[in-house]
């Protein structure tokens, strides 16, 4: 089955991010998905859903990598096409500056500045860290949507966040790593606050949570999104969203494995 | 027993010279398939042995307590210039093995218009000098192809993947032992072909300092193979490197522990051994007892007259059993001469068996991470040999006895009556 897209598509969550101060647009309107206190959950989901999506995107984030015995800080830049294309270039610290990823559709190419060679990602190492994170080159190439790959519906009212827990299946015959997501959402349904990921045995393999609400590009969105696999002690990944110019003009060769190489 | 009692069983082998050809061909024949099938095994399965106990577990193999389950290169036993000197001094160590393995990506180096193609491959950090020695993973590896700073030692298969020659450059990339990416050109010293499974298809060979610098691992290693005198009293270097504090968390286990299922396969050997010698049992036996019990029914006219002339039934006996035992004898010489010499012209070609399948000859199986040549050079042990000729002599005279008791004990008159 396909991960669900929002929590596991970094390129896609770059998407959302805000327009520059400059060119703001008005916030939108805030929705509500609470009538009667009930959740309206084909709203809220489809709200979550298209939260991120864009036609094209640049942004800048911070990625901090926790282990046991060290933490490392990226500063990248991301450019991003729908679903389909994107390119994330490290631009900070100076060691791995230029460390490159490019994404077209299903293909995930790496470029190392320090030996100034691209190499396609295989198949069979697709669950892999990318870039020494806890998310996987998976999590970068996997589209997928709740609607379409997940059965889902409301558990009930949250505690811990507070908010509402949604449960997604996966449906059968859907071929992807997760057999099931607890996704919590804001009590007003619209701001995504943790979900956790079951394997295909159901046991909970990562918890990925989302904080630092903000107006960004016109849109209340977390700036900050934490991952937090299970059973790593001291191992977290922290995506951190500075900046968003959304809905821009890319030049038309961006997404190219050239672009790839000269992009420090 | 009289020497005309020897010379009298020697002369009636000669009275019916077909019966005793096929008596002794038969003999022969179970001898000769004894000691070809059993040096064949024998080969196989010393070849097997002599690769788990040398470069692929050693005799004694030290990692950390989760690497088994996980492999994570942050799974390293620590302290390692400490911990290897310790281990050396104790006085039933030979030589202690540091090892890191780190799982990458690698790629042609060279340069080309297109991306390369990554492959899986496995960063081996090895002491290079240690392991080139008897029963390390590159045995053999000739001195001017030992791997440098800067330089590594390509597996065969991953080479052949990445399409990469000695002399060119591969790209490997990895995550240091923090889980950080990391990336190095190396230049290919050599390409070399190993039984360990891991190394000939993944193995990204280099000196285990440099492996040190790549995954930020200075006095790290994941694996530490330590080899005593004899790795038959593994278990009690065990135990001695058990009492070795800095060690107290770490998987300590003999070459038996670490493959225990490669274990189990030579120890079914055993009982392959005992089937072939009990076919030569029951060739022998059945070769000698109808030999015998022909030639006593054709000459109980004979014994009837050797009777009555006042041989003493135990002569009788002995003349039968000591036919018999010659029979077996001639046998077991003939059968031993044709199967050491097949077994001389086979250790130098080897057997192949891939090409009695039609295969290639080249080609090899794997299991549990070991490589299996299909090409066998069979190991004669001298003791085979002996245990057909006790088994034939045995054979011979209880096959023998009989017979031999139906003669001493016949009635000389009745005997003596034509019929």
């Amino acid at each position: 089955m396909k991960a669900l897209k929002i929590t596991v598509c970094l390129f896609v969550f770059l998407s959302f991010l805000p327009i520059r101060a400059e060119d703001a647009a008005p916030v939108q309107d805030i929705p509500n998905f609470v009538k009667d206190g009930v959740l309206d959950l084909e709203g809220a989901i489809r709200y979550f859903e298209n939260l991120y999506r864009s036609g094209s995107s640049i942004g800048e984030m911070e990625m901090t990598v926790t282990r046991p015995r060290r933490t490392q800080t990226m500063r990248m830049k991301a450019w991003t096409e729908g679903e389909d294309k994107s390119l994330i270039i490290v631009q900070a610290p100076p060691r791995d500056a230029g460390t490159a990823t490019l994404k077209v559709d299903n293909n995930l190419w790496n470029y190392m500045p320090r030996i100034k060679r691209t190499v396609r990602i295989p198949p069979s190492m697709m669950l892999a860290s990318w870039m020494g994170s806890d998310f996987t080159n998976d999590d970068l190439v996997r589209e997928s949507s709740i609607i379409d790959d997940y059965e889902y519906k409301v558990v009930g009212p949250s505690e811990s966040p507070k908010g509402w827990l949604i449960r997604c299946v996966a449906k059968p015959g859907v071929v992807g790593l997760w057999n099931r997501l607890d996704l919590i959402v804001s009590e007003d349904g619209t701001i995504p606050l943790q979900a956790m990921y079951y394997d295909r045995k159901d046991r909970l393999a990562r918890t990925l949570y989302w904080s630092d609400v903000k107006v960004i590009g016109g849109r209340r969105l977390p700036a900050v999104m934490k991952l937090v696999p299970e059973g790593e002690e001291g191992n977290e990944t922290v995506m951190h969203y500075l900046d968003i110019s959304f809905d821009v003009t890319l030049p038309s060769d961006i997404f190219s494995l050239s672009r790839l190489e000269q992009a420090q | 027993m009289s020497l005309v009692t020897l010379r009298m069983g020697w002369r009636n082998l000669g009275r019916n010279m077909k019966r005793t050809l096929l008596a002794i061909g038969a003999i022969a024949l179970g001898q000769l398939t004894l000691i070809v099938v059993n040096s064949l095994m024998e080969g196989f399965f010393q070849d097997i042995l002599e690769t788990v106990t040398g470069p692929m577990v050693g005799h004694i193999q030290i990692q950390h307590a989760d690497w088994h389950d996980e492999r994570a290169v942050d799974l390293y036993i620590d302290r390692l210039a400490e911990t290897r000197r310790t281990i050396e001094a104790l006085p039933g160590t030979v030589r202690v093995s540091p090892r890191i393995v780190g799982f990458a990506l690698t790629a042609s180096g060279e340069k080309s218009d297109s991306p390369a193609e990554a492959e899986p491959g496995v960063i081996a950090g090895l002491d290079i000098e240690a392991e080139t020695g008897r029963g390390g993973l590159l045995e053999g590896l000739d001195r001017s192809q030992w791997p440098e700073s800067g330089e590594v030692v390509v597996g065969t298969v991953l080479a052949t993947r990445l399409s990469v020659r000695e002399g060119q450059l591969i790209a490997v990339i990895s995550q240091d032992a923090d889980g950080f990416p990391v990336s190095e050109l190396y230049t290919i010293k050599a390409i070399v072909d190993s039984k360990v499974e891991l190394i000939k298809t993944l193995g990204v060979v280099m000196p285990i300092e440099e492996a040190g610098t790549l995954l930020v691992m200075p006095d790290q290693a994941h694996e530490l193979a330590v080899y005593g005198y004899d790795f038959q009293e593994a278990d009690t270097l065990k135990a001695s490197i058990m009492g070795i504090p800095a060690l107290k968390d770490a998987s300590i286990k003999t070459w038996r522990e670490a493959v225990p299922e490669i274990v189990m396969v030579i120890n079914v050997k055993k009982w392959f051994d005992l089937i072939f010698l009990s076919i030569v049992f029951i060739a022998a036996a059945a070769g000698i007892a109808n030999t015998a019990m022909m030639s006593t029914f054709e000459r109980k006219h004979e014994f009837g007259m050797l009777l009555a002339m006042g041989s003493r039934p135990r002569r009788i006996i002995n003349m039968v059993v000591i036919e018999s035992v010659i029979l077996g004898l001639i046998g077991i010489v003939v059968g031993s001469i044709i199967g050491i010499v097949i077994v001389m012209i086979l250790s130098r070609t080897g057997f192949n068996y891939a090409a009695l399948g039609g295969g290639d000859a080249d080609a090899a199986i794997s299991y549990k991470e070991i490589s299996f040549s299909l090409v066998i050079y069979p190991r004669l042990k001298l003791k085979q040999v002996f245990y057909g000729l006790i088994a034939v002599t045995l054979t011979s005279v209880l096959a023998s006895l009989w017979p031999a008791l139906i003669a001493a004990r016949l009635e000389p008159v009745e005997a003596m009556h034509r019929t």
